[in-house]
């Protein structure tokens, strides 16, 4: 009886296999499955067996039946079905989830975080409130030096610390170069600081609180092909395969030398137009790490040298080519019909 | 800083075929950046930003001298066609002339190089047209021949003058610092009250004469009446005219230039041309000998860089040669042997000149930035991570997000009505100082007000759910205040959206918060440790605001669950409907439930009414199939301890 089930099964999924339409399959399933079905007939025969055989051919039956009604079900659905002539509008609106938004900003931040992250750096926080120590004068610019005027700073009623100085409102994240050494001891070091800085200064550009990102690499013979590298590398990545970077000279305290940073326009891939300045964008401050700031973070300059870089996450994220934002305060305004553009 | 210099006035100093445009673009890649360049009736003006650095670029000649050491890089003749330091064949003193007329008391640390000679019998009267075009293309007003002459040389070679009507001085002068409180009329006829230890100039009337280095005195200024003039020349104690200007505000382009250290061997040949250009425009004499203090004179500075250093930051392998010729092209004399070069630091980068690295700057912004190698670093990557988990907070960002919340960004610093609505008193408050605006008076502790004035600013929207992860700042005797990162979560929608919305962020993050009734709100506990708060707010009791302090959360957040192995067995549904006394807590109704037998799996309240709630809870066996006699006992002591911890009674029957 035991063989008789198996051909059984062996046929049915044959046949059921085999079917070409739903009247077909319903006839099949009546044959095998039906009241007065072969898989009935055989189980006529049941009563006359023992106790132990007949607990051993039920749950035989049982899986039998199982298959075949799964291999009925499976080969029914792939049986072409009839469309019902029912009218309905696919263009009509479908139902949306709520839909929220990350904040441009942070959209920014994750897509440059995870672009460093790609060749080594590792992201830090530090503080926004520090000393006069590690935002100026770790850094190579004494107390009164005239280059401190190119930062607007904002000075927090308290008095000075003895050793540190003034407490301030970070105007750059350069504020992490000093901690970051003092942090990990020993380079190598490749430090992405991004954080809120603040400077006395609000107009269509700038904002008096913003964002800034600062890239620190410190190692053996580091020099200005890397820095060269890393900015290549950031702009093909964030601004598209053709952007290109650019250093020209310029003069920062804490770095010797120290350049501008330029990425390519756009708009018009470097020809010249009316958003950029003959086809380029001036974005921030770069340099090779100045001896004075290895020193006053305990690096010593003769053996380890390194580049810094920093500048706007905002002036960043607003030449992207398209985005035409062309009032940053916007992005601090909380008004939604800004917010759900992004 | 900026300066404007016009293209044909440049081209006075520098022989070059090369276009403006061209020179513009070589001197931004190697030198000073030139930001724009105009057209005016047949020249061109440079609109040039001069870094702070190099005081010696301040005027045409110094751009000059850039360019002629940059344009041939460029494959671009170029060359200077004079120099203010080649000495003259002038007899610099006068032998033949009367001394010095005025008695001189100088300071010199005040000031360092002090030079002055009588010009008599001048005519006052316009200048030639050329320098009228000169000194107008370059921004600067032209009054008459006297002043221009000031102004002329000052902008060609960057050392400010003054010129003093000398019948107007009584016999003497002494040059020290101010007193507090000192009384002075600029020429500009504004008076002062001096901040204290600013350079002046009294004469033998008591009288100050010359605020140093920023604005002469109107009471001895040049009018038309002025016969005898007295041509000076000087460098100052940069740090007291910085700070007098400052302090003044009065920051003319004499006392922008003297703050960054002019070059005092450049005092000496200014003098010179000066004398030489009131001869031409005013058909005046030299009517005495020259004076020149000058105690501590210029002695050349070496630095000595190796080779190696210079082909190490460039990443070329440059030739010594190659350096050499870079070196000599700025005027830097230079030695090579033994792999190291000795360079002589020409006076006018004396200040800017100080260690070898910025000899390779030199070397590598002549040779042109833009010819050097790009390359990655192929250093070992750095493994030492610091504690904050950036990942997860901006994954808690992107999950608000994906629930249709909008992240907002506002400011840290607040108005003194934003501090006063916080829960925390306006003297605990971090103060600025100098506060650009009221708006921006002090540093947040918390952010409640700014998150309901985001809600103000959309008045036409009807729910608004903002979030957003930021910082407040909380003051720590003598140290750096605290900052604390904090997630706010603000809506104008019901309690129970927002309860929702926090509770599906910690299931997110596998964790298993409690709310405990707090007055209208509720506090919210993580392993029995306080994490933050969910309710109205007293200011805004339409908002519901949910405070998160982050840091804790973050570390206690589970990236990934315990796996529960999944039953082979069918789970068995079934919903109880008690009625509970009112005011009942349902969250210990239901956390009891939960634990009222191992074969509970998940306890669902689905149906609130009055004081009956319906739950639907699921009973699962790992190890067999359940039925309804297995679930009959389960159901008696469920609905026993429900009665017994909250007089909760069945509806229906067991």
């Amino acid at each position: 009886m035991q063989t008789k089930l198996l051909n059984l099964k062996n046929q049915a999924l044959a046949l059921i296999n085999e079917a070409e339409n739903k009247q077909e399959l319903e006839r099949l399933r009546i044959q095998f499955l039906g009241r007065k079905g072969q898989i009935n007939q055989i189980l006529k025969d049941l009563p006359q067996l023992d106790k132990q055989e007949k607990a051993k051919l039920g749950r035989l039956t049982n899986d039998l039946k199982v298959a075949i009604q799964s291999a009925i079900k499976t080969k029914s659905q792939s049986l072409k079905t009839t469309p019902k002539k029912t009218w309905f509008d696919m263009t009509a609106p479908g139902k949306s989830p709520p839909l929220g938004h990350l904040h441009p900003i942070s959209q920014a931040i994750e897509e440059v975080t995870r672009i460093f992250e790609h060749i080594g750096f590792t992201r830090v926080r530090y503080p926004e409130v520090d000393w006069d120590w590690y935002v100026f004068e770790s850094l190579n610019m004494p107390v009164d030096h005239p280059a401190r005027d190119e930062w607007e700073t904002i000075f927090i009623d308290t008095p000075a610390h003895k050793t540190m100085g003034k407490m301030v409102l970070t105007t750059h994240t350069s504020n992490g170069q000093v901690r970051e050494m003092e942090r990990v001891k020993q380079p190598p070091i490749r430090m992405l600081n991004i954080g809120k800085c603040y400077r006395r200064q609000q107009d269509r550009t700038h904002t008096v609180m913003f964002h800034q990102f600062e890239g620190l690499v410190i190692d053996k013979n580091i020099g200005i092909p890397h820095l060269k590298g890393t900015l290549d590398y950031f702009a093909r990545e964030f601004y598209g395969p053709q952007a290109k970077s650019r250093i020209r000279p310029f003069n920062f305290r804490f770095t010797e030398p120290s350049f501008e940073v330029d990425f390519s326009c756009t708009h018009c891939s470097g020809k010249g137009c009316k958003f950029c300045k003959s086809g380029w964008h001036e974005v921030g401050g770069a340099g090779l790490v100045h001896p004075n700031v290895l020193k006053a973070g305990k690096i010593d300059p003769s053996k380890y040298s390194g580049f810094a870089f920093g500048w706007g996450i905002e002036r960043t994220y607003t030449l992207k080519p398209g985005l035409n934002i062309d009032d940053i305060r916007l992005l601090y305004s909380s008004n939604l019909n800004f917010l759900n553009q992004f | 800083m900026n300066i404007l210099i016009p293209h044909s006035w440049l081209k006075e100093f520098l022989q070059t075929e090369a276009s403006p445009q061209k020179i513009a673009n070589c001197l931004s890649l190697c030198g000073p950046s030139v930001e724009k360049i105009d057209r005016q009736n047949n020249d061109y003006i440079y609109d040039i930003e001069v870094t702070t650095n190099r005081v010696d670029m301040m005027s045409v000649t110094g751009i000059a001298r850039e360019a002629a050491a940059i344009l041939p890089q460029f494959g671009i003749k170029a060359k200077l066609k004079q120099s203010i330091y080649q000495p003259t064949r002038i007899n610099p003193v006068g032998a033949n002339l009367p001394p010095f007329p005025l008695k001189l008391t100088i300071n010199h640390q005040l000031c360092p190089r002090f030079t002055a000679v009588v010009i008599k019998n001048i005519a006052i009267k316009p200048s030639p047209k050329k320098i009228q075009q000169y000194l107008e293309t370059s921004d600067i007003r032209t009054l008459n021949n006297v002043i221009d002459i000031s102004n002329y040389l000052m902008r060609a070679y960057g050392q400010p003058i003054h010129t003093f009507d000398l019948d107007k001085i009584k016999e003497k002068m002494i040059l020290r610092l101010s007193k507090k409180g000192e009384k002075l009329t600029t020429l500009d006829n504004k008076i002062f009250a001096l901040p204290g230890n600013d350079i002046v100039i009294e004469d033998a009337n008591h009288r100050l004469i010359d605020l140093c280095g920023i604005m002469g005195g109107l009471n001895t200024a040049v009018d038309n009446q002025t016969k005898n003039v007295l041509l000076f020349v000087q460098t100052y104690n940069p740090k007291h005219i910085r700070q007098t200007s400052m302090t003044l505000g009065q920051r003319s382009e004499a006392a922008q230039l003297f703050e960054k250290s002019v070059d005092p061997e450049l005092v000496m040949p200014v003098l010179l041309q000066g004398i030489q250009l009131f001869k031409k425009l005013t058909n005046g004499e030299q009517g005495s000998q020259i004076i020149d203090i000058y105690p501590q004179s210029y002695k050349p500075k070496t630095i000595t860089t190796s080779l190696q250093l210079i082909k190490d930051r460039l990443g070329i392998d440059i030739s010594s040669k190659n350096v050499s010729q870079i070196l000599n092209s700025l005027g830097f004399d230079n030695k090579f042997s033994q792999e190291t070069f000795t360079i002589t630091i020409p006076s006018w980068r004396a200040k800017d000149i100080n260690i070898p690295e910025d000899i390779v700057e030199e070397v590598a912004r002549i040779y042109g930035f833009h010819k050097l190698p790009s390359t990655l670093m192929a250093t070992p990557i750095p493994t030492n991570y610091p504690n904050d988990n950036f990942k997860l907070e901006h994954q808690i960002k992107a999950w608000l997000a994906d629930m249709g919340l909008n992240e907002i960004y506002t400011n840290s610093m607040v108005s003194e009505n934003l501090a006063k609505q916080s829960p925390y008193p306006l003297k605990s408050h971090l103060k600025i100082k100098n506060a650009l605006s009221e708006e921006w008076q002090y540093m947040r502790r918390s952010l409640i007000p700014s998150h309901l004035e985001a809600i103000k600013q959309n008045p036409l929207a009807k729910n608004i759910s903002f979030f957003e992860i930021t910082n407040t700042y909380h003051k720590k005797p003598n140290q750096l205040p605290e900052e604390k990162l904090e997630l706010i979560i603000n809506s104008n929608k019901s309690f129970s959206y927002l309860k929702g919305i926090i509770e599906t962020l910690f299931t997110k993050l596998h964790l298993h918060p409690q709310f405990k009734p707090k007055k209208n709100s509720a506090e919210i506990f993580i392993k029995n440790k306080p994490v933050g708060t969910i309710g109205p707010t007293r200011i805004n009791p339409e908002a519901q605001i949910a405070l998160l302090d982050l840091k804790p959360i973050l570390k206690l957040a589970q990236l990934y669950p315990q796996y529960q192995p999944l039953s082979s067995h069918p789970p068995i549904f079934e919903d109880m409907t008690f009625t509970l006394p009112t005011k009942t807590y349902l969250g210990p109704v239901i956390d009891t439930l939960k634990k009222s037998h191992k074969l509970v799996q998940k306890v669902k309240l689905t149906k609130t009414y009055q004081n009956n709630h319906t739950f639907n809870i699921t009973y699962q066996s790992q190890i067999q199939p359940l039925n309804d006699k297995m679930i009959a006992p389960i159901r008696k002591k469920v609905a026993a301890t429900l009665a017994k911890k909250f007089r909760a009674k069945l509806v229906g029957k067991l």
